[in-house]
């Protein structure tokens, strides 16, 4: 019940890179990456953080499902991949059938600001990549058949053909997840599965 | 027949008094005259000396008589009234005089505009006060009349709209003053004034161009690290040639208005500048009076020629002038010359895109337009560079209002180019941030060129066929320069989400304040006040002004006043005791004892730690407690009577207050928490026990000898008034009691009794007020919306950190926990609860408000 360990893990990995990026001449301020598209247009686009309780963003596009959309997009880069797909495969398992998933990878160009802390330096930039995850989940189900309306509308755009996603990632980003640290969140979401 | 039979008087009756038989004439008109004479001198001067004791009113014949004559003087006879007025006055009572007048009267144009410069001379009002006025708590601020609140419920609200959507504030109050001068004569200047220590200072490269708006700590000439006076923002006007290095530059700094006299001063006294009311003249100049500009600009030049001068003394200067001797640097206070309004979060790109559209105007270079559109169609402010300038003529912003209050919508089309995110971030247009808003001649051009709201609404109805329609005419309005500021928010993605708090800020001419606002209005932004500054920076974790600036000063003296008149407003069995709960200083966090009570000299002044490295040096040692904290490495760390800001956050359950107090755990503590972890027992960890309190007593005594004594001194008086009425004819009254001085001297004495010994008299009375040690206090606290918990932002000593740090390598049970702990309770109450925080880096370069 208590969630120290969270923090701790944040922190650690906060000051590591305080270590090796800022040599007292420079602080690293990183932007907000950038989001999708279409974003401003619907509410489909759940960004996955590392600090959102999941219990909440799972009850959030369940929401979103049940209000009648089709389809909702998560969107994950780096540390909270695990998360992401964590929420997506409760969300699928959860709906007993219904839902299904689509999963896209990219990599996101990050730009990383470097403020001065002395009079002589201007500020400069520090380009990175991260990896980034994308996961569709769309309703399958036979019995839910779309009635066109009157007067017919052009079909769904980027809907159910599988375009490439924009993309998009969610505010946190950090440091690449351990790969054994993965397995075990695999093996959590295992376990929970067979449950 | 009755005459006959009617008794004569007196002599008939046996009496010896006889009735002449005749009257002599002369006697009878004399004594005639003299009752005519009295009646008529009764008549005119009812009251004079030895006369009848009536009123005026009482002395008018019945039929003159009317209804509350004495209550209203117009019922009386014109020539009676003055006499009537100064007879009531006499008694005390004053008659209705002088009626409001009627609301229609008032609210003639003239009336109301005669009423608001009237409203003015005290306080300062800002263009949108009227507007403000309507919908807000207006409160008197720093010398200007400023909103506090909105009047509905908004608090929530505006939080959402910080987040999601785009809160405006009007911050024209902050003062703006201009510096011009050689860069460094410039450098030199404020070299005295701030310090290396606190981040890039006012000429570092990076703000120097003029691209990026700048943040500096201000101190006092020659005192840093103490003396602090506030922080300020500054924006260089950017160079149109670079080869023009020696040429004059100018910044703007942009001053809190609490602080901003103080600061003056301090610049007018570093570079040794005079005030420009007194300017002299050559006496032979002809047209000195018409012109005073121009007569300047002469004086300059003629100086060296024409010995004879003449001073001239200006009486008011709305914007005042300083120069030094030779005139080379020069600094002006940009009174009431722009406003300057405040778009937090990320809907500000929206709002700011529908509201201000680019003028399409020949002189405006097309790339600052596009990269202006471009930027605005980002879907967050803080994806642009941090503290970006952009200057940019837009059309008139009443063009863009819409008629209904509208959200604002981008369509897809422009922000379809994703990867120009990064383009935008790392290059921008040349000279974007130049904007003609620098020069003072086209300032006042534009001022006396702006269609006035009368006129501009006359000359619709005139051009406008259809309603909403736009006219011809519209195009032909000037375009308005404006410059926009970015601010970045949150950048620390540790503590708070990123880019929390980010937005524009707007620099628009005057008089365009009220176009402006209402168009950002329409567009569906969320008008917020002075609590809303203060919620927004407590949210993004950062103090609005750190505790030992000046202005940080004078906000802990008002909320300290404010405490305590409402403690004492409170009937004694509502109030808490704070000497039960041994509570040293229940208003103000007492950082000064604070201090002495953690050195070992008594004598050190505090101030706030803002140097970073010490910080990080700090930080390393606290996380990493596995290192000895030796004296070695002791210069790295900040001084023992540096104060260091923390960002605290409860772990569970309890509410936080300003002024709550950090303390020390102990090894119990520990214990005691891994306990209530197993049980998931949400309470709090330790409970203070309640300390006696020795005045209750003698507060008690106080208050009935009190009692007791006036009590006294009333039946001393009753009795000395019954003995006057015994000797005397008419009703004698008692005395006035008199009794002010004693009534205050008991109050004070109550209050006292009633508050714990002042923390500056003994030592160590702050440090160890309680069972736990205290060694910081709270200085904001409320709960977060971002973190969903309650925060806090606080300051603690070196050397409890230092203490925490060693006390808890000791414990077995605090090694478990890699986190910083601390224990927190607030000034009302017993409970401590555990709460975890983080040193704040960025102290000195932290975004204001």
């Amino acid at each position: 019940m208590d969630n120290n360990n969270k923090p701790n893990n944040r922190h650690n990995r906060g000051r590591g890179q305080q270590n090796t990026n800022s040599n007292q001449r420079f602080r690293v301020v990183r932007k907000v990456p950038p989001r999708a598209s279409n974003d401003n247009e619907n509410r489909n686009n759940i960004y996955i953080t590392s600090k959102t309780d999941i219990k909440a963003q799972q009850k959030r596009c369940e929401d979103i499902l049940n209000s009648g959309a089709k389809e909702i997009y998560i969107h994950c880069m780096g540390y909270s991949i695990i998360r992401g797909l964590n929420l997506a495969l409760q969300i699928v398992e959860n709906s007993e059938g219904a839902l299904s998933y689509v999963i896209h990878t990219s990599t996101i160009r990050l730009v990383d600001e470097l403020h001065p802390l002395c009079d002589d330096e201007d500020i400069s930039f520090r380009q990175r990549n991260n990896s980034a995850l994308h996961i569709k989940i769309y309703n399958s189900s036979l019995f839910d058949i779309v009635v066109p309306k009157l007067p017919a509308q052009p079909a769904l755009p980027a809907g159910t053909d599988d375009k490439e996603v924009p993309p998009s990632q969610p505010r946190k980003k950090t440091k690449k997840h351990k790969p054994h640290q993965h397995n075990q969140q695999q093996q959590q979401q295992q376990q929970q599965s067979q449950k | 027949m009755s005459t006959t039979q009617k008794l004569e008087f007196d002599a008939q009756l046996g009496g010896h008094i006889t009735l002449p038989t005749h009257v002599s004439t002369y006697h009878y008109a004399a004594g005639a005259l003299a009752e005519i004479k009295d009646l008529i001198s009764e008549a005119q001067h009812p009251t004079g000396p030895g006369r009848s004791s009536k009123l005026i009113f009482q002395s008018l014949p019945k039929h003159m008589r009317r209804r509350a004559m004495s209550h209203h003087p117009k019922r009386l006879p014109r020539k009676y009234r003055k006499a009537h007025k100064s007879q009531m006055g006499k008694g005390g009572n004053q008659p209705v005089n002088h009626k409001r007048p009627s609301r229609k009267y008032r609210r003639r144009p003239g009336n109301l505009l005669k009423d608001y410069i009237r409203r003015q001379r005290k306080h300062i009002w800002l263009e949108t006060h009227i507007w403000h006025a309507k919908r807000f708590h207006m409160v008197d601020r720093w010398g200007h009349r400023l909103p506090y609140a909105s009047c509905d419920k908004t608090y929530r609200a505006c939080y959402r709209a910080s987040a999601q959507h785009c809160l405006l504030q009007d911050i024209s109050y902050y003062c703006c003053v201009e510096i011009k001068g050689q860069l460094d004569m410039l450098h030199q200047g404020f070299a005295r004034l701030t310090s290396s220590e606190c981040g890039p200072r006012i000429t570092a490269k990076t703000y120097v161009s003029g691209r990026r708006e700048g943040t500096v700590e201000l101190f006092c000439d020659g005192q840093y690290p103490l003396g602090a006076l506030q922080r300020a923002t500054f924006i260089w006007q950017p160079l149109e040639d670079t080869e023009d290095e020696v040429k004059q530059r100018t910044i703007w700094l942009w001053l809190h208005p609490s602080a901003a006299d103080a600061t003056i001063e301090q610049i007018l006294k570093v570079f040794k500048l005079k005030s420009m009311k007194q300017t002299k003249v050559p006496l032979e100049n002809p047209d000195e009076d018409q012109v005073m500009e121009d007569s300047k600009e002469k004086s300059k030049t003629k100086k060296n020629k024409k010995p004879l001068l003449k001073t001239i003394t200006r009486a008011f200067e709305l914007q005042p002038r300083y120069a030094n001797s030779t005139e080379d640097l020069q600094l002006t206070i940009l009174r009431q010359e722009f406003n300057r309004f405040r778009l937090t979060g990320s809907g500000a790109q929206r709002v700011l895109a529908s509201s201000l559209r680019p003028h399409p105007q020949p002189a405006q270079p097309q790339p600052h337009a596009d990269y202006y559109e471009a930027a605005l169609g980002l879907s967050s402010p803080s994806e642009v560079l941090s503290n970006l300038i952009m200057g940019i003529q837009v059309i008139d912003p009443r063009l863009q209002k819409p008629k209904k209050r509208t959200k604002p919508v981008i369509d897809s089309d422009t922000n379809s180019n994703s990867s120009s995110a990064i383009d935008l971030l790392v290059s921008q247009p040349k000279s974007l941030s130049e904007s003609p808003l620098w020069q003072k001649e086209f300032r006042q051009q534009l001022a006396s060129n702006l269609l006035s709201p009368h006129a501009y609404d006359e000359l619709r109805r005139k051009h406008a066929v259809v309603p909403g329609a736009p006219c011809l005419f519209e195009e032909k309005l000037q375009s308005v320069p404006i410059i926009l500021i970015q601010r970045p928010g949150s950048q620390d993605s540790q503590y708070k989400r990123l880019g929390y708090g980010s937005g524009w800020d707007v620099i628009a001419p005057a008089k365009y304040g009220m176009n402006l606002w209402l168009t950002l209005i329409m567009w569906g932004a969320r008008p917020g006040g002075l609590r809303e500054m203060d919620s927004v920076a407590r949210e993004s974790g950062a103090d609005l002004h750190l505790p030992d600036t000046q202005t940080g000063l004078k906000e802990q003296h008002v909320a300290e006043v404010e405490r305590r008149t409402r403690y004492f407003r409170l009937p004694p069995n509502k109030r808490c005791n704070y000497r039960k709960l041994s509570v040293a200083s229940p208003f103000k966090p007492p950082w000064q004892e604070l201090v002495r009570d953690w050195t070992d000299d008594s004598v050190q002044p505090f101030y706030v730690c803002r140097q970073r490295s010490q910080l990080v040096a700090l930080e390393q040692r606290l996380l990493h407690s596995h290192q000895s904290w030796s004296i070695s490495d002791s210069q790295a760390l900040p001084p023992s009577n540096s104060l260091i800001q923390i960002q605290v956050q409860l772990l569970r359950r309890g509410h936080l207050q300003d002024n709550a107090l950090i303390c020390l755990p102990i090894g119990q503590d520990y214990k005691h928490r891994w306990r209530q972890i197993k049980k998931s027992d949400l309470g709090p960890v330790h409970c203070e026990p309640l300390q006696p309190d020795v005045n209750e007593r003698q507060r008690k005594d106080l208050r009935l000898a009190h009692k007791r004594k006036l009590k006294r001194l009333r039946a001393r008086r009753v009795r000395e008034k019954r003995r006057c009425q015994e000797t005397a004819i008419r009703k004698v009254y008692i005395r006035p009691a008199n009794t002010e001085h004693l009534v205050r001297a008991q109050l004070e004495e109550m209050c006292r009794l009633w508050l714990p010994t002042d923390p500056t008299e003994t030592q160590q009375s702050v440090r160890r007020q309680s069972s736990r040690q205290v060694f910081g206090y709270v200085s904001k606290a409320a709960f977060s919306y971002t973190e969903a918990k309650v925060c806090a932002v606080g300051y603690v000593t070196v050397n409890g950190l230092r203490e925490l740090c060693l006390q808890s390598k000791d414990k077995p049970q605090a090694k478990n926990s890699s986190q910083l702990l601390c224990l927190v309770r607030d000034a009302n109450s017993r409970d401590y609860r555990w709460a975890s925080f983080k040193i704040n880096l960025n102290v000195a370069v932290a975004p204001p408000g």
